[in-house]
């Protein structure tokens, strides 16, 4: 058998950006993903909703079989979302997880992300030591700044600099121009004393490295053809296969890592997905990056002698500290001054804009700690949403559907959860998977932060959206369930104590030198910013020092 | 190691050998429902209640200077779909067609596809009210917001809703994007991203 340098397990965002680094260096690296393969030239990019016997949403035998997501005809392919049926997981009764947009593909869920593209602030790395909750991390903001630099050239980001220190700037793609009602709203948050900028995205305003720009499809949901947006099989995995050190296994799945006498990792179990057959792999060093709930049920299905309570984890906070992103609250309405204007393709961006968290910047200014953003979005899109919010029937309910359609605009509020022991993950002995593997079960604990962010941020979103002379559609003051964000992280988390951690400032297992996890469930704390080009940043610096660490022979 | 499943690719070309043009295959199974050449039936409404569902659906979005629910076929999407759900779905959808015939015989002494228009959108308006509305009223009101929803999720997927009625731009190659084009609701702030 093989003994590769490095295995890397799962090929999303980090495991795509840790082959590419690693292979880059040098290394022979095994890529392991669970799913299936597939190309940017497979997907349904211009398709349309009537162009699928169900409009794109799939036959409701089959929704209730593998669940919604996974259900569309617009998106065919077989874990491009996790099929319900086959991935199952267990919650407490009262206490709902969703755990959405779960991926079992190759490129996981770069194939169909948001896009947004954000830096951490300096004081999201040392919450901890500003308000006493949760964990700083092991570096700084100032420490991980070169690798932001890095991703944002390689990766390709549009944005506008907008000097501010919740956001900080980098080098950015030329921005993409804004919509009618950002503009609007932009005017709107500057008399409430905040500033709207449009979504950074990673998604290319003009040719970059090879790749072209998007050409305003507004499809990204469903994949991207030409690879005009970041995802693991447009962008790191051909600079992997490009380097002829790259050896990609699909259809992997990813039991448990297996653990030499030394209690030093030497390889993974896993199963042919199709066949179900189990086989074993061998690599002097082993990364996880499946995903931050993936990552951290093979280490708690990774048991010996050496760690009876699951991989790395004498520390015992394996699997806790488990947070998501929350969303506080949402509005819709619509722009009076747009309503009846022409139709444009709003949709041909495909994100809106962003007001990033002005609380608690200074000093505590409220009665919670941490802080939320304000999402802005609108424009005419395909479907008309604000249909169902419209009451009556007829002629007038024609109209005003089409009327509005280009001023709708819709806000919500994203929050930044405390990382508590008390919501954690563990293996529930009762109930495995289509291989035959046991399964989390999930219990995560809401916070009176939480609760007191989402009143804060609710009465932001009204007076936001009277600011802007909105007519107000539909109001939800709500939490969203816990995993509906899809920005899990925290449950292997570094720190500098190998005693209230799994890892260290490299993602390297403080138990186990030749293990490092690169995704979400290394992240101490996550600000209230999308992840994933910090996860990227994180992954590549990680990958970096494993490959210096090689080199000079102490992994 | 080399993965055992037939590409997607693969099988699309395949599916289409001997066709004139090379069509995916997903579209060639859109397009072959569009173009049987035997009348349409319904899976699983009756031709009565089918009527009453294309005359309901047509009340909620009429043709108006666009065509309406009718010409968009929305009554066949709404069967196609209803044909797939589950009984429990299936026996409320059809309590609900049940209600309005009921209510209208009863007001009107004539079920709901005899009764005149005006008597229609009076029977309609009942139910669309927002809430609250009579204890009564309740199961109409919850069928009109269940069909209502089936109509507009049809309509507005159909090709008359989204080319003829939104009149959308998207799902295509565009040469460039142009942004807000109303010069009167621009930011003035430079860095909206107008300028360099």
């Amino acid at each position: 058998m093989k003994t590769y340098d490095v295995l890397i397990v799962g090929s999303g965002a980090t495991g795509g950006m840790a082959a590419k680094v690693l292979t880059e260096h040098g290394l022979e690296v095994l890529l392991m993903e669970a799913g299936p393969k597939i190309e940017p030239s497979d997907f349904l990019t211009h398709a349309k909703p009537y162009d699928f016997p169900f409009r794109g949403r799939g036959r409701p035998s089959k929704i209730r079989e593998v669940g919604s997501a996974a259900a569309r005809e617009v998106t065919p392919f077989t874990g491009y979302y996790a099929e319900k049926n086959l991935h199952p997981f267990t919650t407490p009764p009262d206490n709902p997880w969703a755990w959405g947009g779960r991926s079992r593909i190759l490129g996981g869920r770069t194939l169909h992300w948001g896009r947004q593209s954000f830096r951490l602030a300096e004081y999201d790395f040392k919450g901890h030591s500003i308000d006493g909750h949760g964990s700083d991390w092991p570096f700084t903001y100032d420490q991980l700044a070169p690798h932001y630099d890095k991703v944002e050239e390689y990766v390709g980001i549009q944005g506008i600099k907008e000097g501010l220190p919740q956001i900080p700037d980098g080098k950015f793609l030329p921005p993409f121009k804004l919509q009618c009602f950002e503009h609007l709203m932009r005017k709107a948050a500057r008399k409430k004393g905040w500033r709207l900028t449009a979504l950074r995205t990673a998604q290319l305003s003009v040719p970059h490295r090879g790749r072209p720009a998007c050409h305003y499809c507004g499809s990204c949901g469903v994949g991207c053809d030409i690879g005009a947006f970041f995802s693991t099989v447009a962008v790191t995995l051909p600079d992997a296969m490009a380097t002829g050190k790259l050896t990609l296994m699909t259809d992997a799945v990813v039991r448990h890592v297996l653990v030499d006498k030394e209690a030093r990792a030497k390889g993974v179990g896993y199963y042919n997905r199709v066949t179900k057959g189990y086989r074993e792999a061998r690599a002097k060093v082993v990364v996880l990056a499946g995903s931050t709930l993936e990552s951290t049920q093979v280490m708690l299905n990774s048991t010996s002698r050496h760690f009876p309570h699951g991989l790395a984890n004498s520390s015992g906070v394996l699997g806790h500290y488990l947070t998501d992103h929350f969303t506080a609250g949402e509005i819709t309405g619509f722009l009076p001054e747009l309503a009846g204007s022409e139709i444009v393709n709003d949709d041909g961006k495909s994100n809106g804009s962003y007001i990033p968290r002005y609380q608690n910047l200074n000093g505590h200014d409220t009665d919670f700690v941490r802080g939320y953003g304000v999402m802005v979005k609108g424009g005419s899109r395909i479907f008309p949403r604000h249909a169902n919010l419209i009451p009556g029937f007829g002629e007038e309910y024609k109209r005003r559907i089409k009327e509005y359609h280009p001023a709708v605009v819709r806000v919500y509020a994203r929050g930044e959860p405390i990382p508590v022991y008390d919501s954690y993950v563990e293996i529930d002995k009762n109930v495995v998977d289509a291989w035959g593997i046991p399964v989390l079960r999930i219990n995560y604990k809401r916070t009176d932060n939480d609760r007191k962010m989402l009143k804060h941020a609710f009465q932001a979103l009204q007076e936001l959206m009277h600011t802007a002379g909105a007519e107000v559609l539909q109001e939800r003051q709500f939490l969203s369930t816990p995993g509906s964000v899809i920005h899990e992280m925290g449950t292997a988390r570094m720190g500098a104590d190998p005693k209230t951690s799994i890892l260290n400032k490299y993602c390297q297992a403080h138990d186990v030198p030749n293990l490092f996890v690169v995704d979400g469930a290394a992240w101490p704390s996550t600000g209230c910013q999308n992840p994933t080009q910090t996860m990227l940043a994180v992954s590549w610096r990680a990958s970096d020092y494993l490959a210096e660490q090689a080199r000079k022979g102490e992994l | 190691m080399k993965s055992q499943k037939i590409h997607r690719r693969d099988a699309v070309k395949t599916l289409t050998v001997g066709s004139a043009t090379l069509v995916p295959a997903w579209k060639l199974t859109a397009q072959s429902n569009n173009t049987a050449t035997s009348p349409w039936q319904p899976k699983f409404l009756t031709t009565e209640q089918n009527k009453l569902v294309t005359t309901l659906a047509e009340l909620i979005i009429p043709e108006t200077n666009t065509p309406g629910a009718r010409a968009a076929k929305v009554n066949e999407h709404i069967d196609l779909v209803l044909s797939d759900e589950t009984s429990e779905v299936q026996q409320a959808f059809l309590a609900g067609l049940r209600w309005i015939d009921e209510q209208s015989r009863r007001g009107f002494n004539s079920s709901f596809l005899e009764a005149s228009d005006n008597q229609q959108i009076e029977l309609l308006t009942l139910v669309s009210k927002p809430e609250p509305v009579p204890p009564d009223l309740q199961p109409g009101r919850r069928f009109f917001r269940d069909i209502r929803r089936r109509t507009v999720f049809s309509y507005y997927t159909s090709r008359i809703g989204i080319h003829e009625e939104i009149e959308y731009k998207g799902k295509t190659p565009l040469a460039e994007w142009a942004g807000c084009t109303h010069p009167e609701h621009h930011d003035d702030d430079a860095s909206s991203g107008d300028a360099e």
